[in-house]
């Protein structure tokens, strides 16, 4: 079930209604079950994935929690974690480790055949496990006692708003609140309804009609003149945001409206001065995630300069690969991990060059050149993300330096890639009401402004936002004015 | 709650409730005027008449729609008569359309082109089925259409048409605003002659072939709402022409219908055999392989206003 589906529509306020009328005792076991029927809508076998997986971790956590002794829980550990992240490589790795070890063999001259992998990827297999792998780590670090309730933390697994795309929860947080009775509170309603509409707004208006350009460019790599490579990775990367971003604000809103606050998963990420700032701002629950629970236990950057680097081009080729699996995301990682050396290594040669030309670094000039560049290296990255291959992502970087092509945009030729004039037009107004409310979101919540503002001013804003996604939208069939056409009866 | 809180949750309410209807008042009004316009006029003619103003109601799919000329019932013969037919109808969507134009009007006769018992299915085409839902009004009988012919996961868009015609904003023009011509009486006239292929006969009624199963189960919920209702039912089926490979043959499973007609009890005028009588030819009266043009429709018209006044009670007292 899409949260831009019709279904949506009817189960979220048929579940949240439920939700508030049922005692409160029984409310975790109902938000359970519909989690699973949101889940099951999508393919019911592969919700025993989530269960095992489940199982494993509460298990794990109880033997953890009830052992003193330091083998036993390391041991429990090992096992939840060779599990959940065995269950992950085998749905999403299989087929890539296969292919790259036929290949492999292939160029020293052994034929390998591999077995045929025929399985699917789970939906959010990769959010809840690692949301279910912190939950085990934060009890064998005695972060937080183990749950109790096999219910309850069933239901922190699976918790239908963040469950396929996250963000990806803490237990400290969200089982915490699911222990507390959510009473009904419509100021709280309001804002979270507005919050998901917003996100509604950013995938179905900007992302999904942003894509009419990036498809075709990405999918048809080839001939492509390197203007139109430029225009659809920079399209892209607001696509990707958008996408990612509006289905998180859904996400968090619909939590909201049910009193849990989840996690921020994206903070204005697009305007981040620099790299390193730009990975506090996007895909915070991943970025933080890695941190918690990967970059620290590694060393972090307690062991050294050089030490700093490698954990930091780990966690980076890491973070790549949970993205997918094929190298272009690794790529894109490494990529990100290199901006990041980079930026470490030359953090004293800017300062002292910042000094010498008396630039302030706190200046609006300096914070507008390392937005300007920051953006221009996220979306070059994520050129390298978009492409179907690294081979694909090849010939389109090739593309934008030998054959860019400018002209192959004007006189109409813009709208030759699948994008007509007024779909570009909305596009592009969206797009700055986008970079509008970000700026704005710099100072302070826009929607939480928002609430502060009269009533008739709210109600324009609100039913604005909800029109533009119903008139602009990209979803339902694809009208056809020629299939209206009578033709013959 | 205590005391100081039930205004506060009065206000709520009141001001959700006040949100709600204004959301749903602007949705009716961008619906409506991003729908697809075509085909709007004919339906929407039958709302325009006031309460009690319609005696004889013609339905079917196009074959009525091109064929009868409402207006010219109402003018030359005094028949106070009103086309509810629509392109591409088949006889599910015409039993809901009959219990869509109830609510409006109680006729006495319903006159029922029974042409689609040649297809067996319950829509011809999501476009068509959406001639037919988009142009009723919202009510039981447009919601039971929709659930009862359409699978779960299609029915959205019809329910809610804005779902199939919201990207229409970039095609809009002065014509989504204006309110639809109604003073033809729900007919649509065709214009052109189209002349069928050179061996096109009329088959000779004792060539039978049996109906569809589905169309005529709907066609057995037609009879029994009229009979129920106390509204005469005329089943007719216009001239039409096929093509040289028709492998449906139509003509010989509307020929067949006679026998249905007889078991029923009801009249069947099947008009393929009155053309000669109506002056109808087939060389100058078609406007395209299927439908009558404007001198066809005429001429169908006027035999059936004859024929209408001869045998039923229809003619308006002050005709």
């Amino acid at each position: 079930m899409l949260f831009n589906s019709l279904e949506f529509l009817l189960f979220f306020p048929a579940v949240t209604l439920l939700y508030f009328v049922i005692p409160a005792r029984g409310r975790h076991l109902w938000l359970l079950a519909a989690s699973y029927y949101f889940y099951m809508c999508w393919s019911p076998k592969y919700a025993l994935l989530m269960l095992f997986s489940t199982v494993a971790t509460w298990c794990g956590g109880r033997v953890i929690a009830a052992s003193q002794r330091d083998p036993v829980r390391r041991a429990a550990l090992a096992g939840v974690l060779v599990a959940n992240l065995g269950v992950l490589a085998a749905f999403k790795y299989l087929r890539f480790f296969f292919d790259n070890l036929t290949r492999a063999l292939a160029l020293a001259g052994i034929a390998f055949t591999a077995p045929a992998v025929t399985l699917l990827l789970p939906v959010g297999i990769s959010f809840y496990t690692f949301q279910a792998l912190g939950y085990t780590i934060d009890v064998y670090r005695g972060d937080i006692d183990a749950e109790p309730d096999f219910f309850r933390y069933a239901l922190f697994v699976s918790f239908f708003p963040q469950l396929v795309a996250g963000p990806i929860e803490r237990s400290g947080s969200l089982l915490r609140q699911l222990r507390t009775e959510q009473r009904f509170d419509g100021q709280r309603v309001r804002a979270g309804l507005a919050r998901m509409a917003w996100g509604l707004f950013l995938k179905m208006v900007i992302a999904d009609r942003l894509a009419f350009f990036v498809d075709p460019v990405f999918n048809s790599p080839a001939g492509q003149p390197g203007s139109a490579v430029a225009l659809a990775s920079v399209l892209f990367t607001f696509q990707i945001y958008c996408d990612f971003g509006g289905y998180s604000n859904i996400a968090i809103g619909a939590a909201q409206v049910m009193g849990i606050t989840l996690m921020e998963n994206f903070r204005q990420p697009l305007l981040a001065p620099s790299v390193r700032e730009f990975w506090r701002r996007w895909h915070i629950s991943l970025s933080s995630w890695f941190r918690d629970y990967l970059y620290i236990p590694l060393g972090g950057s307690r062991k050294g300069k050089g030490r700093a680097i490698l954990n930091n081009m780990i966690v980076f080729l890491i973070s790549g690969l949970w993205h997918g699996a094929a190298w272009h995301y690794v790529a894109w990682g490494a990529l990100h991990g290199l901006y990041l050396t980079a930026g470490r290594l030359t953090l004293g040669a800017r300062r002292r060059l910042r000094s010498a030309l008396r630039i302030r670094e706190d200046g609006a000039l300096h914070r507008l050149c390392g937005t300007a560049l920051t953006f221009a290296l996220v979306v070059f990255a994520f050129l390298i993300f978009r492409a179907n291959s690294l081979g694909d992502a090849a010939m389109l970087i090739r593309a934008m330096f030998t054959d860019f092509r400018p002209e192959a945009l004007a006189h109409g030729g813009l709208f030759a890639f699948g994008m007509d004039r007024p779909d570009l037009l909305v596009g592009a107004a969206s797009l700055a009401v986008l970079i509008g409310c970000d700026l704005l979101a710099e100072r302070g919540n826009v929607l939480e402004g928002l609430e502060r503002r009269a009533l008739p001013i709210r109600w324009t804003a609100y039913l604005a936002l909800l029109f533009a996604v119903i008139i602009f939208g990209v979803y339902g069939p694809e009208y056809d004015a020629a299939a209206f056409i009578y033709f013959e009866f | 709650m205590d005391k100081r809180q039930k205004p506060a949750a009065k206000t709520g309410v009141l001001r959700t409730l006040v949100f709600a209807l204004l959301f749903a008042a602007l949705f009716h009004l961008v619906s409506e005027t991003l729908e697809d316009k075509h085909y709007r006029e004919y339906m929407a003619a039958l709302y325009a008449e006031p309460k009690g103003a319609v005696d004889v109601l013609i339905l079917g799919s196009s074959h009525p729609l091109n064929a009868v000329d409402a207006a010219r019932l109402n003018e030359t013969w005094g028949i106070r008569a009103n086309n509810f037919a629509q392109t591409g109808q088949v006889l599910p969507q015409t039993y809901y359309a009959l219990r869509e134009a109830l609510r409006y009007q109680k006729p006495k006769l319903v006159v029922l082109d029974i042409y689609k018992v040649v297809q067996d299915s319950l829509i011809d085409s999501p476009a068509t089925m959406h001639h037919t839902a988009d142009n009723m009004t919202p009510g039981l009988p447009k919601a039971e259409m929709v659930f009862d012919l359409l699978p779960r996961g299609e029915r959205a868009e019809y329910l809610f048409n804005i779902v199939a015609y919201h990207t229409r904003w970039k095609e809009l023009t002065a014509e989504d605003f204006a309110p639809p011509d109604v003073s033809a009486k729900g007919t649509e006239v065709l214009h052109g002659v189209y002349q069928p292929y050179e061996g096109f006969a009329v088959l000779p009624e004792e060539r039978t072939a049996p109906p569809a199963a589905v169309e005529i189960e709907y066609l057995d919920k037609i009879v029994a709402l009229c009979g129920k209702e106390g509204i005469e039912l005329l089943l007719i089926s216009v001239p039409f022409t096929t093509a040289e490979d028709d492998d449906l043959n139509r003509q010989e499973v509307l020929n067949g219908m006679t026998a249905y007609a007889e078991e029923h009890g009801l009249p069947y005028l099947n008009l393929m055999h009155r053309t000669e009588e109506m002056g109808l030819d087939f060389m100058t009266d078609m406007a395209d392989m299927y439908h009558v043009n404007e001198q066809g429709m005429r001429k169908v018209t006027d035999w059936l206003g004859a024929y209408l006044t001869a045998h039923y009670d229809v003619v308006s007292a002050g005709a």
